[in-house]
């Protein structure tokens, strides 16, 4: 097997935080915008691309 | 050598009609067969009349499709008649897992067309079995792979990377000196990270898969934002627990997606209930207005112009998830809207308003006693109120009436 890819992980935890966002806002305990998806998907795949620039090997 | 239980094509014809020839070799005869000989192989192998399984199976079928399911599963598993090995042994090792995904789905498919009359699944428990089967198909190929099957450079795998006439192209960017050594390092490497990405593709649609049928088992008013959230939640620890493997990061974009698409029906409250397609309605008395017009996805249109209504206040509730809300309001009357869109448009009676979130209201007043309130709802789409001699936007409908 190949060894840890941090990209992988950074994106899978984000996504993971995703759906805990949309557990807590349907369970009320906080709220989920149309406005607000946006910058936090942004932000998702800025983090992941961000990870995956530090990390690559030359 | 001929398999054990089989006779020669006179015996076999016999075998066929007289179908009892109890305790023989389980196997898929050739004559006698309707579909693929299973019920007739059963019948003949424990002595029982064809008509008798038949009967059985389709019953079975009825059951949550269990029948066609174990149809499928008894096609690949029991040998035709003169062969040795059963369908999935015999089939090419590079084509096995599609062959079984192929059958998983084919047995889905039915099982969900008996679910549309109510004889067999669907909703959750369908979209969890497609993902349970593509998982498997992943996990399968990932078997495959290691196993050198199917990978087209595996053929190749083992001639010294410096062959000449098609250097590979990552041979190509590394310093001549060093061809040969980087080459052979990174295509093991390259086939190991392809293995993860596919161990956990498959993991994840399992975990998934898992997760949103057992939300969906244990909670009966489970909502579908909370198997929704779930299934993100479950998937997106599965890719991280993948990273550890070495899965590749080009996995989230196809979770990212359908991320993006939950979040946003899930922020503008979209209620998906309520089924798919066009519904029109033409209420003659105030009787035949329900408490609520609802559709999930499609074009819902109320026609309210003849509609005699009571005296006082009557209220029309009208909810779409995603789609264009029609509503013609009644002559005479007077009228309050109040209306919602998640996002997109609300047209009240020439008012234009648009958005996201965006809350309108109108009112008109009218020569009768008579007033309509009408509660319009849409989560994406846009909402049509129009006056009664005004046409409605999709007006070349077919109007029921209720």
């Amino acid at each position: 097997m190949s060894r840890l890819r941090p990209t992988t992980l950074t994106g899978g935890l984000c996504v993971a935080v995703l759906g805990l966002w949309m557990l807590l806002d349907d369970a009320g305990v906080v709220g989920m915008s149309l406005a607000a998806i946006g910058p936090a998907l942004l932000a998702t795949i800025g983090l992941t691309l961000l990870v995956s620039g530090l990390t690559r090997r030359e | 050598m001929a398999p054990r239980g089989t006779t020669g094509e006179g015996d076999r014809m016999n075998d066929a009609i007289t179908v009892n020839a109890p305790g023989s070799r389980l196997e898929r005869p050739l004559q006698g067969r309707l579909v693929t000989g299973v019920c007739a192989g059963l019948a003949r192998h424990f002595g029982i009349d064809v008509t008798l399984v038949r009967i059985v199976v389709v019953v079975a079928s009825f059951l949550g499709g269990a029948g066609v399911i174990l149809y499928v599963a008894a096609t690949l598993l029991v040998p035709e008649e003169g062969q040795e090995q059963p369908l999935l042994r015999g089939a090419p090792r590079r084509g096995r897992s599609q062959l079984l995904l192929g059958a998983a789905l084919v047995a889905i498919g039915a099982a969900n067309v008996l679910g549309d009359v109510g004889l067999g699944f669907g909703g959750h428990t369908l979209w969890g079995a497609v993902m349970l089967a593509v998982g498997a198909f992943f996990l399968m190929r990932t078997q495959e792979l290691r196993d050198g099957i199917g990978d087209d450079a595996g053929a190749r795998r083992d001639e010294p990377a410096t062959a000449a006439g098609d250097p590979p192209a990552a041979a190509q960017h590394a310093a001549p000196h060093d061809t040969a050594a980087t080459v052979a390092v990174e295509k093991p490497q390259r086939r190991g990270a392809r293995r993860a990405t596919l161990i956990v593709l498959g993991g994840v649609l399992v975990a998934t898969a898992a997760a949103v049928a057992l939300l969906a088992t244990l909670a009966d008013d489970a909502s579908w934002q909370a198997i929704a959230g779930s299934a993100v939640l479950v998937a997106g620890s599965g890719i991280a627990a993948g990273s550890l493997l070495g899965a590749s990061p080009w996995l989230l974009a196809p979770v990212l997606l359908a991320t993006a698409g939950a979040m946003a029906l899930q922020s503008s409250d979209v209620d998906l209930g309520g089924g798919i397609g066009t519904r029109a309605y033409r209420p003659v008395a105030a009787a035949d207005v329900p408490d609520r017009y609802h559709l999930g996805i499609g074009e819902l249109n109320v026609d309210l112009r003849d509609t005699a209504l009571p005296r006082g206040r009557t209220v029309v509730h009208a909810k779409l998830g995603i789609g264009d809300l029609a509503v013609r309001v009644p002559r005479g009357a007077s009228v309050r809207v109040v209306a919602h869109a998640g996002a997109g448009e609300i047209r009240l009676l020439g008012d234009l308003h648009d958005g996201s979130s965006v809350d309108a209201a109108a009112s008109v007043s009218g020569p009768s006693t008579r007033t309509v309130v009408i509660d319009a709802d849409v989560g994406f789409g846009a909402i049509d109120v129009v006056a009664a001699d005004s046409p409605l936007p999709n007006d070349d409908h077919d109007w029921s009436r209720r």
